[in-house]
């Protein structure tokens, strides 16, 4: 029980580059999300088949999401943060095929998503507001409050990023100890529980993203 | 624990190149798709919106033309209507004209017929009377008839205009005949009579007619005088009959 299992787990080097099996993973989940969408769209009609009706569903149900929270036209968003949602889902659901680890579970992976959720909403914040009127929200509503502001910010993505991990590692944990410890039915229902967080920490961390998002763009505070 | 900056890197490329992998194969062919439609949809309302209102003033038209018909209908009844009461009224008045006619016609007929009885009753009451007056003068004594009417006649001779009575003192110097129902037995009471109402020139003939029943003619050459008992009786008897014309 030396091996920490925080530890990256490197499969092969790309010259200095070592390839991490969350990476490998990562590829095939965009592989997997990449040739369903080719799939699915590629012969797309208005009368649309099994495939891409169900991707309508999807996309039109993440559209429905995020128009709700931002109340503006949600496309501009819907890349990135429908994006989010899918590939979190998908690694989070990862874990229930055997061999698998998803890649969520690793802290890299959900410091880089919580990284690009920091970036977008103040790149999208400055295009929609202006650097000026974006800056001043950190004023807002009094002067004073400007350290705070700036420290809420690096806090609220250090949480972002913690709670996906934390989640999906503790998990991970669990149903290792479990495995270990009671055999192989038993691990079912915690299998089957990790489903369901898997779902809710994809939407937990895509909904607070597009909250961010939001926040930002109309100039708010969070 | 530890952070890999590597495997972090490159997640935040992987990511990035999903975004725009997803972008390119999912989020743009599907907006497309259903701007395609929504715009497919909002044709159709278009069109279902366009077809209402085409429908609409079709509903429109067909309801005047409807209110216009039923115009129509109304006038022409108006019109058949007032034709009807126009030919009834005329059938009415020619029947009018028709029953004034026929009663006119039958009231003349009648009228006709009444006269025309009236006449023959006259007529027949006429003649009855003068035939009984005949029966009765022809049993009475013709010569004291012809010779009584001598006064008379000789007032009438003087009675007569001037004029006249030269033209017959003329036609006298041709002769005239006296004409008696029976023979007459004093000829110079006439010749006297005669001479005095027309002068002594001229010659006298007697004759003899029996139909005269009593009294006498005097016939000159183109004119004849009569007193005589017959032309009493037929003036009575055309007086009976209603003949203005005698006098």
């Amino acid at each position: 029980m030396d091996i920490n299992p925080l530890a990256p787990d490197i499969l092969f080097h790309i010259g200095p580059v070592p390839i991490d099996r969350a990476v490998v993973t990562t590829w095939a989940i965009m592989a997997l999300l990449t040739l369903l969408s080719w799939l699915g769209t590629r012969r797309a009609t208005v009368h649309a088949g099994g495939l891409q009706a169900v991707l309508e569903i999807a996309v039109e149900a993440l559209e429905t999401q995020i128009r709700d929270v931002l109340r503006r036209d949600p496309w501009p968003y819907l890349p990135i943060l429908g994006s989010l949602f899918l590939f979190i889902v998908v690694a989070n659901l990862s874990a229930v095929i055997p061999g698998l680890k998803p890649p969520t579970a690793h802290l890299e992976t959900p410091a880089a998503l919580a990284i690009i959720v920091f970036l977008s909403a103040h790149a999208f914040g400055l295009r929609s507001l202006g650097p000026v009127n974006y800056l001043k929200r950190y004023v807002k509503p009094n002067p004073i409050l400007l350290p705070l502001n700036i420290l809420a910010e690096f806090t609220r993505t250090f949480s972002l990023m913690i709670r996906l991990f934390g989640n999906m590692m503790s998990h991970e944990f669990v149903l290792a100890i479990v495995v270990f410890l009671a055999g192989l039915l038993l691990p079912v229902p915690f299998m089957l529980l990790g489903i369901l967080i898997g779902v809710i920490q994809a939407y937990i961390f895509t909904i607070l993203a597009t909250v961010f998002i939001g926040a930002a763009v109309s100039g708010e505070a969070d | 624990m530890q952070i890999d900056w590597w495997t972090l890197a490159l997640q935040a490329i992987n990511f990035l190149v999903l975004v725009w992998l997803l972008k390119r194969f999912l989020y743009r062919p599907v907006k497309d798709v259903i701007a395609k439609r929504r715009a497919l949809a909002e044709d159709a309302l278009a069109k279902a919106a366009a077809k209402e209102a085409e429908a609409d003033a079709e509903k429109d038209r067909l309801t005047a033309e409807r209110d216009a018909l039923a115009r129509e209908r109304h006038e022409v009844l108006k019109a058949a209507q007032k034709q009807t009461e126009a030919d009834r009224a005329e059938i009415l008045d020619k029947a009018r004209a028709e029953a004034s006619r026929i009663v006119a016609a039958a009231e003349a007929a009648i009228d006709r017929e009444r006269q025309e009885t009236l006449s023959g009753m006259k007529r027949e009451i006429g003649q009855l009377a003068a035939n009984l007056a005949a029966g009765i003068l022809a049993q009475s004594d013709a010569a004291a008839l012809a010779n009584a009417c001598l006064d008379h006649m000789k007032t009438q001779l003087e009675a007569l205009p001037a004029e006249e009575r030269d033209q017959m003192r003329a036609a006298l110097t041709k002769g005239v005949t006296v004409v008696t129902a029976v023979p007459v037995a004093d000829t110079g009471a006439w010749t006297a009579m005669i001479a005095a109402a027309l002068g002594p020139d001229g010659r006298i003939d007697f004759d003899t007619d029996p139909s005269l029943i009593g009294g006498a003619e005097l016939r000159f050459p183109h004119t004849t005088l009569k007193f005589s008992w017959a032309d009493h009786l037929d003036q009575a008897g055309r007086i009976l009959q209603g003949d203005d014309a005698v006098s």
